[in-house]
């Protein structure tokens, strides 16, 4: 839980009890990055 | 509301304006204002020290989450961040998370129990002395309980999170979160500071450093980037050690909503499973699932690297974001009580903390 997740949870349950937190979006946003990497769409992260 | 970029400024940004879907083009700006905070950070890195050695100049060399964190503090305390930027400096959080969900493959699910086991233990000892000792100093300072609550929890727990958290659960005054919020990140901020130096002086492994700071600094943001500035490994440790600590987020607000619903002064937790998933930092799933990927090689060697890369550089933007959002002029107008609870808490919390890392150190020889 994060204060963005926090925050948006107080106001999620005014509006819509069913929207995706900052916290799952960032999990999703990570995973879809994995796995772009992973098959080759991505092959190389300079830094 | 002043011109500078405030706290309660960035709860009203999230509040009215993070949403996931369709807000692109309003964070936009933000985003690239954080990438090239970060990124002019890792130029300094670079250069500034090439620069000193070619004069002979006698220059410590800075790393670029310092860089990025000094920059982002001079914005936000001189010219202040600009109404375009604060939704998208707002997202810090987010690649705060991307980049832990992401570091998750450099740990192998066996250094993960492990060390998750230590920190487990740890953390569980850190979280009852510190609300403890919150709780006894907010009722000597006479601040309000649920301020202390706020407070306890604060120090205690997950930072900034868990007192939004917690404010919902026990229906406290959001003056009162936004003082304690104040005092949390004031003293992280101070801790970015302190811990290297103080970890430097006492020569503390990289271990035992990433250890206290994961399990000292409040806020996931400035733990981590307290870890990193003292070294790489270091800030592996702090971040693990931290989301450790987080995942305790869940229990620690139910016990207080359970007390504050018996004293008839908040809501009753119906479903506690349902509470505590809901709680549940969905990011340390994430960081888990990822680490189990990494140890069953589900990626070569090579990616592990490009994951490590990208979790870099999600940091990256979570530095400088840490560096835009603490503005020293609005946390003084805080006020004074909370901020020195908050103080007297932290140093004996950090102590505390010191002391269990120095005797766990010599008990598994770190």
């Amino acid at each position: 839980m994060t204060t963005t997740d926090a925050t948006l949870d107080k106001t999620s349950k005014k509006t819509s009890p069913n929207k995706i937190s900052w916290d799952t979006w960032a999990v999703l946003a990570a995973f879809v990055a994995a796995l772009l990497i992973r098959f080759g769409v991505v092959k190389h992260i300079p830094w | 509301m002043s011109e500078t970029f405030a706290i309660p400024q960035i709860k009203q940004v999230q509040v009215k304006q993070a949403q996931p879907n369709l807000q692109f083009l309003r964070v936009l700006p933000g985003i690239l204002l954080l990438a090239a905070i970060g990124y002019a950070g890792k130029l300094l890195e670079q250069n500034v020290g090439k620069y000193a050695k070619s004069h002979h100049w006698i220059f410590p060399n800075i790393e670029y989450v310092l860089w990025a964190i000094l920059l982002g503090l001079a914005i936000s305390n001189t010219v202040g961040v600009p109404a375009i930027f604060r939704a998208g400096v707002a997202t810090y959080e987010f690649w705060l998370k991307v980049g832990i969900v992401l570091l998750g493959a450099r740990f192998l699910l066996g250094d993960v129990l492990k060390l998750g086991g230590v920190s487990l233990a740890l953390v569980a000892i850190e979280i009852t002395g510190a609300i403890a000792f919150m709780t006894l100093l907010g009722r000597i300072f006479h601040l309000k309980p649920k301020l202390t609550t706020l407070l306890a929890v604060g120090s205690a727990v997950c930072g900034v999170s868990a007192i939004i958290a917690t404010q919902g659960a026990i229906d406290a005054d959001e003056e009162d979160s936004s003082f304690a919020i104040a005092a949390i990140l004031a003293l992280g901020a101070l801790a970015l500071f302190t811990f290297p130096l103080i970890g430097h002086a006492l020569h503390l492994s990289d271990h035992a450093y990433g250890l206290w700071a994961g399990l000292a600094v409040d806020n996931t943001a400035e733990a981590s980037a307290a870890g990193a500035l003292y070294s790489d490994a270091a800030g592996k440790l702090a971040v693990l050690a931290k989301t450790t600590r987080n995942a305790m987020i869940g229990f620690v607000v139910l016990a207080y909503a359970i007390y504050w619903a018996s004293q008839g002064q908040a809501k009753t937790v119906k479903n506690k499973a349902a509470f505590l998933w809901q709680k549940f930092p969905k990011f340390v799933l994430g960081f888990l699932l990822i680490s189990v990927l990494a140890t069953y090689h589900f990626f070569s060697k090579d990616q592990v690297t490009a994951l490590a890369n990208l979790s870099r550089w999600a940091f990256l933007l979570t530095f400088a974001g840490v560096g835009l959002r603490t503005n020293f002029r609005e946390m003084r107008k805080q006020g004074l009580r909370p901020f020195a609870v908050g103080a007297i808490g932290e140093v004996v919390i950090a102590v505390f903390t010191l002391g269990l890392v120095i005797g766990a150190q010599k008990i598994w020889g770190w």
